[in-house]
Order: C-alpha cells, then structure tokens, then sequence
C-alpha cells in the first residue's frame, strides 16, 4: 500500500493483460474524481483488478527468485536456468542473480529467448525451442539438493493441498526436486 | 563417512526445527568482492509435501549429543549411527548448493559433543570459513548451544543475521520433565539476554528467535504464550515458533490444530495489538480448538461489538474476525478521503466479509448478523496462567 500510483501503474504495465491500459484508464479516473486512497486501497472492483495485476507481476519475480535451479559452468564462471516468465519481468530477475552473482554471468532461458548478462547489460537472443550446448558438468550437488530435499519431508505432517498450494504445477518442470 | 551420507544423517535430524525465515536488511554483492544477497521479503527455495517451506540448508554440525532430552533424536540414550561434518567440508557443500539457488541460507544446529564451547567453537569456525574464506555476505541462522557464554555469543552474532535457542518447554517445571540435564534460566533465558546485549549493541541483523515443543511436557496453550509473551517484551525476541511434538514411541500426539491456534495468538500478539489478558483459554489452560482465538474474543466482547468501519479506531479494526492488519490499514487510510457505504467495497480491499459481517456497522447500517446461537464450549474462562 506504501507503493505510489506511478510505481503501481509501471508495474501494471508489465503484465500481459491485453487489457492492462484500459483499466489502468478506469483507475486513473476514478482516482481523480475519489481521490488517491480510494485507488491505491483497492475499494472499487476496477482498483482490486490494478492492484491484482501488480501484485501478480510481483509474485512472478518472487517465485523466479524462488524455484529457477541454476547450474554452473565453472571453468566459464557461467550460472545458468531455464524458468517460464508471463509477464514483462526479465531485468527484475536478472538484476536479483547478478547482485548475488556479480563475479557470474548469468544466463536464463526465457523462452523462445535466452538472456545473458555481461557487466551491467544484459543481451537477448532468440533460440526458440532449440536445445542450448554447455558443457555437461557431472553434478554432485545435484544429488546432494535432492537427497537433502527428500528427508526434509516429514510424513506425520503430510498437507498436499498446501504443497500444491505453495508450488503452482506450471513450476514444476523446472524444479529438479519436484519433476 | 561421504559428504553425501552426512547430509543425509545431519540433515534430517535438523527438520524439526521450524524457523525458516531468510529476510532482513536488504544487502547485495553488486559492485563487490562478495557472492550473496538477502532480501527484505525472504525467499522459499521449495516446499515438501508436507506444506512446509524449504528455504535454508538446514544441518547439524554433530548429531553426537552429550545430553538425554526425551523429546530429542539425538538424545544420548538413543542407539542409532552418529557423524560430524568438518567445517570446511560443510562451508563448501553450502556455497555450492547457494550458487545452484536450492537453498537461501544456512541454518546451523547441533548437539552438543564433549561440551557447549567446544561445539559452539567448530559452528563458529564454519561460519568463519563461509564469511571470510569465500566470502558470502548472504543469510545465516546460528543455534546457540544451552549454556552458550556470553563471548561466544558476541561472536556468532557478529557472524550471523539471527541467533536462537530452543526453550522447548515453557518454564523450569515443565522442562524438568523432559530435559532434566538442562537449567531453565542458566542454560537457556542466559543466552537469550546475551543475545539480546548483542542484538541492541547493533550486531545482529534478523533478531533472536525460539521455538516450543507443543504437547512433550503436558503444558498448556496459556503456559506458552505466557512465556513468549515475557519474551517479546522483557528479551526483544523476534518471534517464537511453535511444532507439535511427534512422539519418539506409541503416545499419543497432540492434535496439529493446536499448533495452528498458538500461531493465530502469537500473530494477534505481534500484529493486532491484542494483549495476553484478551486470550479465553479453556479449564485447561488450552485455546479453544473449533473456533480461532480472534473470533472467540469477538463473541466473548459482544459488548464492543459491533464497530463503525467509517469511525472506528485502528486498534478496534483490527479486533475484528475478517479484518488483517493489511485492510485495516486501507480501511484506516481509504476513509479518509471516501465514506464507506456498500460490503462489496471492503470485500474488494481484502477484509473477508463472512467473519467480519457480523461484527460491523458500515454508515450506520449492520453488515451481517450477529451469532446468537453460538457455543464456545461449556468450559471457556479467562485467562488462567
Ligand atoms: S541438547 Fe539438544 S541435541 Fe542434545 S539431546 Fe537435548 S535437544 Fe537434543
């Protein structure tokens, strides 16, 4: 709620609603003739929808944030994943890896894009559905996360709802622990 | 014995412990010499089937312990396979599962080998070795050991983002019964004022936590937030976390729900200003299981039902079922400028209209009917402890 209009209208737009500019109209409008808060507070059905469309932009970065598994070239200094993106969210998610990263290229693959980071840029490249070829490092860690992940598990407590909840299945595939 | 062994053994052992919060000052290595970041909100890395989030390696150094804690795997008197990590052996496998995104932080327990210090003394030197060595600035959650002095406790908070000690049990009687090597106020409140020394001298980042074992030592519901109660406001804790205990043998264990009412007070505790005194405990001592304790107020506080949501003070919005502290807030600020008039609008701003219906008048008009018929159960006191 501390979030001003501007910054919530710069969100707005980075959803893929075909109809984001039209609401975004209504809600200008209407904060205009009620006032800020009426908007910013979701009071009318038109504000609730705004307020949806960036909570949802957020979640999308959050959840990159959360589920993309990286894996690592290490003679290159390359981390690199694949994650599925909705929404105009890419230089959010890669300016969380490379200010953890710095001393890495980031590389993720968006498709039908693959982007990388290089210094402060970051470039775009089309690959469609094409596999890409990086050296295959026998992976250790791997088994160790899965293993790990495994035993965190405790059966007496089993709640499927809330894990299916929490992990959207759309997520899955890219979730080694999980496919 | 293999790393991967280890991890096994240790990381299992750890699972009980619930803390898994990763959030704090918002650093990150940009421009640096460094590798990590931590982030205001926290970050989920995957979550079990059993709903739980699993955001932190979460290990122990040792499952070696020299104590007998009844409710505890690795009590001495339990006969199963016993390894240690090395120090570096675990900074590495951590940096290395960090770099891979599987995890947000490190989460370091143990039991206790030999003695506190010696243990404390090798969780610190890996701490050591992930700071300095290879650098990481990212999120570290250090256990303190019962009976932890004050110096090693300067030092692991200066090393990491938050510290905490488990109480287990709510006060020296009850943990008696379980832990009979451990002294209450010695091994476990000491650490905790050392902690909190260090958490105001401004070296620790993300506070001080603990966690209650519900149901191994027969307490009641209103002997633990009688103590975490004192513990927010007499030791600056950060939060307390509460898990069921499941039973080591046949007994049976207490019901799940009674965790999740604990959390629902300590919430109304932390963000909706309610003080121990509004709680309605059972003869027992325990919350009521069927309805949550917001609701069972409401209902016992008729009298102050129900509220204006066009006038109303903030801290009576947020006494009402349906309404979190996030609508209060748009309630509280939207009003300002608009007269509420229609449900559907506080629906929209996220208050939930089929609890918080009957406890509202919106411009004068009742929201919903209040419950006339409803039965809290024959036994429902005040607050007892
Ligand atoms: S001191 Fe800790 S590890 Fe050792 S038996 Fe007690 S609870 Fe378990």
């Amino acid at each position: 709620m501390s979030r001003s209009l501007s910054e919530s209208i710069a969100l707005a737009l980075r959803h893929n609603d075909p109809n984001k500019e039209f609401i975004i109209e209504r809600v200008l409008k209407q904060a205009k003739e009620k006032g800020l808060s009426y908007v910013l507070c979701k009071v009318s059905p038109e504000a609730k929808l705004f307020g949806n469309m960036c909570r949802q932009v957020l979640n999308e970065v959050h959840r990159a944030r959360m589920f993309i598994r990286l894996n690592e070239v290490k003679e290159r200094k390359v981390l690199y994943g694949e994650f599925l993106l909705e929404h105009d969210t890419i230089d959010m998610v890669m300016r969380h890896y490379t200010g953890r990263f710095p001393q890495h290229t980031i590389m993720l693959i968006i498709r039908p894009y693959v982007y990388i980071s290089r210094g402060k840029e970051i470039f775009k490249e089309e690959i469609g559905d094409r596999e890409i070829n990086l050296p295959v490092v026998h992976d250790e860690f791997k088994q160790y996360w899965l293993d790990f992940y495994k035993n965190q598990y405790i059966p007496e407590r089993r709640n499927m709802k809330l894990f299916q909840k929490n992990v959207p299945k759309k997520y899955w595939k890219y979730m080694c622990e999980i496919c | 014995m293999e790393t991967e062994k280890k991890l096994e053994i240790l990381g299992a052992a750890a699972k009980y412990d619930v803390c898994a919060s990763t959030c704090g000052p918002v650093i990150n290595s940009r421009g640096r010499d460094t590798i990590g970041s931590v982030t205001r909100s926290g970050i989920c890395h995957s979550f079990t089937q059993d709903g739980r989030c699993v955001s932190l390696l979460k290990v122990l150094l040792t499952n070696t312990c020299k104590n007998n804690c009844q409710y505890c795997v690795n009590r001495r008197s339990n006969d199963f396979q016993r390894t240690e990590f090395e120090s570096e052996e675990l900074a590495h496998l951590f940096i290395e599962m960090y770099k891979r995104n599987y995890v947000e932080g490190l989460f370091l327990s143990s039991g206790v080998k030999n003695s506190t210090a010696h243990t404390m003394q090798k969780m610190i030197e890996t701490v050591e070795i992930l700071r300095f060595k290879y650098r990481y600035i990212g999120y570290i959650h250090l256990k303190m050991l019962p009976g932890t002095s004050e110096d090693l406790v300067n030092r692991a908070a200066e090393l990491s983002d938050r510290l905490s000690i488990n109480l287990e049990c709510p006060n020296p009687d009850r943990l008696q019964l379980i832990a009979k090597e451990k002294d209450f106020k010695k091994d476990l409140i000491k650490p905790i004022t050392h902690a909190q020394h260090a958490l105001r001298a401004g070296k620790l980042k993300s506070g001080i936590t603990t966690q209650f074992v519900v149901g191994a030592a027969k307490e009641s519901d209103s002997e633990i937030l009688f103590t975490s109660n004192w513990l927010y406001k007499q030791r600056d804790l950060r939060r307390a976390y509460f898990s069921a205990y499941i039973p080591l043998d046949t007994e049976t264990p207490p019901p799940l729900i009674r965790e999740h009412r604990l959390y629902q007070s300590d919430f109304l505790m932390r963000f909706y200003g309610f003080e121990l005194k509004d709680f309605i405990f059972e003869a027992n001592g325990n919350l009521n299981l069927k309805y949550d304790p917001k609701f069972v107020y409401a209902v016992k506080n008729r009298d102050k039902f129900p509220v204006e949501i066009n006038k109303a003070p903030f801290e009576n919005l947020l006494k009402v079922p349906g309404i979190g502290p996030t609508a209060a807030r748009r309630i509280y600020r939207a009003r300002k400028e608009y007269r509420f008039t229609q449900n559907s609008e506080l629906k929209n701003l996220g208050v939930v209209m089929k609890r918080a219906a009957p406890f509202l008048l919106i411009n004068g008009r009742k929201a919903g009917e209040f419950y006339e018929q409803i039965s809290l159960g024959e036994h429902c006191a005040g607050f007892a402890a």
